[in-house]
């Protein structure tokens, strides 16, 4: 067979490879629908409307039951339908009335015809009528008919109004009904509005629930290719305008996708149900519609990170919280790192980082435990010192002055202590910088044993001299051990001689740790320079954050007796090297060849003397470790600290971070990378080897790792790496960042200060402070048994006082003035106020900090008025006598009543002190202004039968009956017209070491009888 | 009729609506007796002069056979469930006196809900402070001339100290039950709960100083009794 056309192909099979490439064309079009439509968020979405519908059948079903034994509710159905019952019965009458009704108003409509013709009759009648009675012929037939017909007018008149009246009472009786059943059903309605809300929100997501056509709906909705017009299971997002992300060069509104699977986020009620599907931890503070940070305001990623686009457990880049759950993640999401992205998500652990950006002013942050810990911690160890932060340009030194070293300690205990400072205190906050794992072989060792020589041999030449006075009374160790517990030293200082295996760092926990541990203080300390330190801390250091407690010479002494008893035999018996020329050469030459060519070294070298050389070595080598960053020392004023910045340390670049040969070993991130450098600061100088031991690198001294060894717990290290992550370069909106109202201002200054100056180790705030607490009780146990200091309400009235309410409650101006000047308030205390030397800018701050925290306007306020012949006045004097205020309150020179264990504040200072709104709000309900106290509320007798009152409490009370806070001025009133004297501390001193506080203790030994109780 | 009757039982029987019975006990002590203290009440000269003999301390009580007193013993749990949900708050208050600037009576079981009357009877000033942690505090005044005031508990709560700060020395303790199935030991150190219902409960005594103690009981138509044997607590450290 010819062909009838020539081609260079053949049709047939073309149409072979077309059919088959058209169907694999199908095929793989096909499969792209099918691909896009299974999305792997699509099953949390239908997991989570399955949760859902359980979840709201099950409040349905609650609410159904609520309802039914809700006794109203079963009263006004049986209402409704009684009335319902009513109506049926009434039909009938109803509809006689609805018949009556029609023929009423047939007939009123016939009547009103009628009347409205014979009204039209009667006025032509009447026109004749008046024509015929001025006429001249007078015409009685039209005057008859007239009247008939005006009769019969009035009549059918009178009949119409009948008519309206009965159809009116008919209407009447007629919505009478229909207005109860109306008003039962609205009351139902409401008593339903929850169960119908339920149904309704069932109808939307339970198929069950809903009618055909919705069912139907609910399917085709969801079907492929249909999908995109409105379907139920959809990628959800929020688009948060003013917040931007960075992507290449170009700011995007930031996008977050992160409820398409986390779908509970912001609902309540799946707080235990698993993830992805549970409810934000603190849906009132965060996420929440009504809280401080709604999600649609801030999205997710902007506290979290991650990428917020993603749609997939990848692709947002999740992190694991620690390497149990990277494996698991692994297997059951195919996760890995994504190395791509700039920022992964924060590991739980570290999501407080996220609170930083915008509340960096802040501490401690409300809400953010580990963050706040981190701050704490950061603050505590001195990190700041080397590396700077901008919050702490202002900071002192974190470490004490070193200006005055010589008269205060010996050169073997400053030797073994920079040496190994935890083997004198084993929880000071005084890193190793030796004894490390990149400079502990025994090469090492000897030299460091030569370079912490030189740097002790430096500090004591050049401290300054620091005139001591000697004093010539002996001191008592037991008095001693009481002050300390008593005085209020354990607000700040712990004496734990071993470390607590309990130990869980909290910030109420380094509060004890404001001051050193005081153990071992006579193997350090001598004790002239002790004693001249308790008596006036300033004198020794003007920057030292230790108060003055106004402790008088035997005090000091006594205490001083006690403290310098503690030595540390096995610190005191560690050796201290000699001096080893040559090593000192290699370490002076180390620092001399920077500047000089190595002849030069030498010839240098050759003039040096032994002591020149320490001290040569002993300054570079304190200028190498940064030792002056943390305290004070001669010839180191001004320099800059040795640390990298880290104002944006959160932001590196993770390329920028080197992990050596660690990469196999660390997982690459920067928060594992921060922790590490934390936890082992040389790690990187080491090489980690196949059988898990490690190697060091070959460096020279003095390019080893300086950073030192600070001995912190996991828990501490993740605050700090918390606070690191949380140091980061991102610009933040103004809308985004918390209102910075004078107020706002004034308390956040107020709570750093406050923090930086430990006021909480002594005191409560709202439930925060007081850690010297546990301390008043071991001294209450010493002096009054354990009845009493179980007992909490007499270990609190010891312990320095709350300061609730503080703002509302003190006048400034006399704030102001007992801080400059402390002076006795609560006669029973032994705990003493420290006086500090703030200035007065700083004090402010602290009285505003309060009168703001209260709501308080710092203003001039009014002096309160009143007349000692007033009714008011008078009532007061009767109600503080029956209130019998004497039993425990100083009146002037006037003692208590009562033993001294009840004492309470001379009430001639109130005056003065006290403002008189705070006082009214104090004798309403002391408990609750300062729960726990043992103030009880005045007795007014505000409800008593007047001629009672008349009878008891005299005429002046009785005026004011009914009128509490008109009886509680009156005690005020009292009160200010109080005169007598101020300081009664002599008074009190004397009663006390006379008479005692009168402690009633059960537990006495010979009480049981024997001696083992 | 008869069939009438044993229906009745069989019905009670079965939905286990026993009879109610009570539980007695005594509580002793075993060691030696502590020798109580006379309280010293110089500070107020009202306390002295309304103390008719010289009073002691009374953290532990006893009688010359060592049988201890103010000991609250009470329903702690129902394991067969026969306690009811809940209960009718009872009329009578339950009444407190601060008597010669002690307690009386110095330790006390309440209902959640049920009044106490707090009484003075001293022409003196006290403060009645409550130290709850699960109820609210409350510290009032009573000055002489006021008689009595009244005060109620919402919730329940393990036996906790009433103190007056003005009197140091003055202290009892309250405990508040939802159920009424509670007794305080009296001078013979016996206590006596009654109608409870047939059944399996854990009882516990309750002793300010000495602790506690549980015991399990069942109780049948006859009742059930029920001994404590206190020792004193091993010393703290």
């Amino acid at each position: 067979m010819s062909e009838s056309q020539e081609r260079h192909y053949n049709i047939l099979k073309l149409n072979r490879v077309f059919a088959i490439s058209s169907i694999i064309f199908t095929a793989v079009w096909l499969l792209v629908f099918v691909d896009d439509y299974q999305r792997p968020w699509k099953k949390y979405q239908k997991e989570f409307r399955k949760l859902e519908i359980e979840k709201v059948r099950a409040e349905l079903s609650d609410v159904s039951i609520e309802l039914e034994s809700n006794a109203e509710y079963n009263a006004l159905k049986e209402e409704l339908s009684s009335s319902e019952q009513k109506l049926q019965n009434r039909q009938n009458e109803l509809d006689d009335i609805m018949n009556q009704l029609i023929i009423m108003e047939a007939e009123l409509y016939k009547n009103n015809q009628i009347y409205q013709f014979a009204k039209a009759d009667l006025d032509v009648l009447k026109y004749d009528y008046e024509k015929s009675q001025v006429g001249y012929k007078k015409n009685t037939d039209i005057e008859q008919k007239y009247f008939t017909l005006k009769d019969s007018v009035d009549k059918y008149f009178f009949i119409r109004e009948q008519s309206e009246i009965s159809i009116d009472q008919v209407n009447d009786a007629r919505q009478k009904i229909t207005n109860e059943i109306n008003q039962i059903n609205s009351s139902l309605k409401s008593l339903m509005r929850e169960q119908s809300m339920m149904q309704r929100k069932l109808s939307k997501v339970d198929p069950e629930a809903m009618t055909l056509a919705n069912k139907i709906g609910n399917i085709v909705r969801d079907l492929p290719v249909l999908d995109f017009i409105d379907p139920y299971y959809e990628v959800k997002q929020v688009v948060v305008n003013d917040l931007e992300e960075d992507l290449v060069y170009m700011g995007m509104p930031k996008v977050d996708r992160c409820m398409t699977c986390h779908v509970g986020i912001d609902k309540k009620g799946f707080e235990d149900s698993p993830q992805p599907y549970t409810t934000h931890p603190k849906l009132d503070f965060m996420v929440g519609a009504s809280s401080s940070h709604p999600i649609s305001e801030f999205g997710c990623t902007s506290c979290h990170l991650g990428r917020g686009r993603g749609t997939g457990f990848y692709s947002s880049a999740h992190s694991p919280n620690d390497e149990e759950t990277a494996h698991r993640w692994e297997e059951e999401y195919d996760w890995e790192p994504k190395h791509y992205w700039e920022n992964p998500m924060l590991p739980t652990r570290y999501s407080e980082a996220g609170c930083y950006k915008c509340h960096s002013g802040n501490m401690p942050l409300k809400e953010a435990e580990t963050l706040s810990l981190g701050l704490s911690v950061f603050e505590k160890s001195g990190c700041y010192s080397c590396h700077n932060v901008a919050r702490w340009d202002d900071a002192p030194k974190s470490g004490p002055s070193l200006y005055k070293l010589a008269s205060k300690t010996y050169k073997d205990w400053t030797y073994k202590w920079i040496m190994e400072p935890r083997s004198f205190r084993h929880n000071t906050w005084m890193p190793h910088f030796f004894k490390k794992g990149n400079n502990s072989s025994p090469k090492d060792i000897v030299r460091t044993e030569q370079e912490v020589l030189a740097m002790t041999e430096y500090l004591f030449t050049n401290s300054e001299s620091y005139d001591i006075n000697s004093m010539n009374i002996t001191g008592d160790y037991d008095r001693g051990r009481i002050l300390v517990s008593s005085l209020g030293c354990n607000g700040c200082h712990q004496i734990q001689s071993t470390p607590d295996p309990d130990y869980d760092p909290t910030i109420q926990a380094i509060r004890t740790e404001q001051g050193p541990n005081l153990i071992g203080l006579g193997s350090k300390v001598n004790e002239d320079w002790l004693v001249g330190w308790l008596k006036n801390p300033y004198s020794y250091h003007e920057g030292t954050k230790m108060p003055n407690l106004r402790i008088s010479d035997q005090e000091a002494i006594d205490i001083a007796t006690y403290l310098l008893a503690d030595k540390n035999a096995e610190f005191d018996d560690l050796p201290t090297p000699q001096v080893n020329d040559k090593i000192l050469n290699e370490i002076s030459a180390d620092f001399l060849s920077q500047l000089l060519r190595k002849s030069q070294v030498d010839e240098k070298l050759s003039d040096m003397s032994t002591i020149e050389k320490l001290n040569y070595s002993g300054e570079k080598l304190i200028g190498h470790y940064g030792c002056y960053s943390c305290h004070n020392i001669s010839g180191f004023e001004g320099k800059k600290p040795i640390g990298i910045a880290l104002n944006v340390e959160g932001s590196k670049l993770i390329s920028k971070l080197d992990f050596g040969f660690w990469h196999d070993e660390i997982p690459h991130t920067k928060w594992d990378w921060f922790y590490t450098k934390i936890n082992r600061p040389e790690t990187f100088d080491l090489i980690p080897n196949d059988d898990g031991s490690v190697s060091v690198k070959e460096l020279r001294p003095l390019d080893k790792s300086r950073m030192p060894h600070y001995g912190l717990t996991e828990k501490e290290i993740d605050g700090l790496v918390t606070l690191i992550m949380g140091l980061v370069k991102d610009e933040i909106p103004e809308t985004k960042l918390p209102e910075k109202t004078p107020d706002y201002l004034a308390v956040a200054n107020g709570e750093r200060f406050l923090h930086t100056n430990n006021c909480l180790g002594c005191h409560k705030i709202d439930g925060e402070g007081g850690a010297i607490w546990p301390s008043t009780a071991v001294w209450l146990e010493e002096i009054a048994g354990s009845q009493n200091s179980e007992d909490m309400s007499i270990v609190q009235s010891f312990s320095p006082p709350l300061l609730n309410t503080q703002g509302r409650k003190a006048q400034p101006e006399w704030l102001l003035n007992w801080f400059q000047n402390i002076s006795m308030i609560r006669p029973h205390l032994q705990v003493r106020m420290p006086s500090y030397d703030f200035t007065h800018e700083e004090w402010n701050s602290v009285i505003s900090y309060f009168q703001s925290k209260d709501g308080l306007a710092l203003t001039y306020e009014n002096p309160h008025n009143f007349s000692t012949t007033s009714d008011s006045y008078i009532a007061g004097q009767k109600i503080q006598e029956e209130g019998a205020c004497i039993n425990c309150h100083f009146y002037g020179e006037k003692k208590p009543l009562q033993d001294a264990i009840t004492w309470a504040p001379n009430l001639v200072l109130t005056k003065e002190r006290l403002r008189p709104e705070w006082l009214i709000e104090w004798f309403n309900n002391p408990q609750a202004v300062m729960p726990g106290t043992k103030m009880p509320a005045p007795y007014i007798p505000v409800d008593e039968p007047i001629s009672d009152v008349k009878e008891y409490w005299g005429d002046e009370v009785a005026s004011f009956i009914g009128d509490t806070t008109g009886m509680l001025y009156g005690l005020i009133d009292w009160m200010w017209g109080m005169e007598g004297k101020e300081d009664v501390s002599s008074i009190v001193k004397e009663h006390l070491n006379n008479e005692g506080y009168g402690f009633i203790s059960d537990d006495e030994d010979d009480e049981w009888g024997d001696d083992e109780w | 009729m008869k069939i009438r009757i044993i229906g009745t039982l069989i019905i009670m029987v079965l939905i286990g609506v026993g009879y109610a019975a009570d539980v007695k006990g005594k509580i002793t002590f075993d060691g030696k007796a502590p020798k109580m203290k006379p309280l010293r009440m110089d500070a107020d000269p009202v306390c002295v002069a309304n103390s008719d003999i010289k009073p002691r301390k009374e953290w532990l009580i006893l009688d010359e056979n060592n049988s201890i007193k103010n000991v609250l013993v009470f329903v702690k749990e129902s394991k067969s469930g026969s306690l009811a949900d809940s209960y009718d708050t009872p009329k009578e208050s339950a009444v407190i006196d601060q008597k010669g600037c002690v307690y009386v009576p110095h330790v006390l079981g309440i209902m959640v809900g049920q009044t106490l009357d707090i009484l003075n009877s001293d022409g003196t000033l006290h403060n009645i402070h409550a130290l709850p942690k699960v109820n609210k505090e409350f510290n009032k005044a009573m000055p002489r001339s006021k008689k009595q005031m009244s005060v109620k508990f919402d919730k329940v709560e393990a036996p906790f100290k009433v103190k007056c700060d003005v009197h140091p020395w003055m202290g009892a303790y309250l405990g508040v039950f939802d159920h009424p199935y509670f007794a305080v030991t009296d001078d013979s150190g016996a206590y006596t709960i009654s109608g409870l219902p047939a059944g399996k409960y854990v009882i516990e005594a309750w002793h300010e100083k000495l602790g506690t103690q549980t015991a399990d009981i069942t109780v049948d138509d006859s009742g059930a009794s029920q001994d404590f044997l206190f020792k004193k607590p091993s010393k703290k450290k």
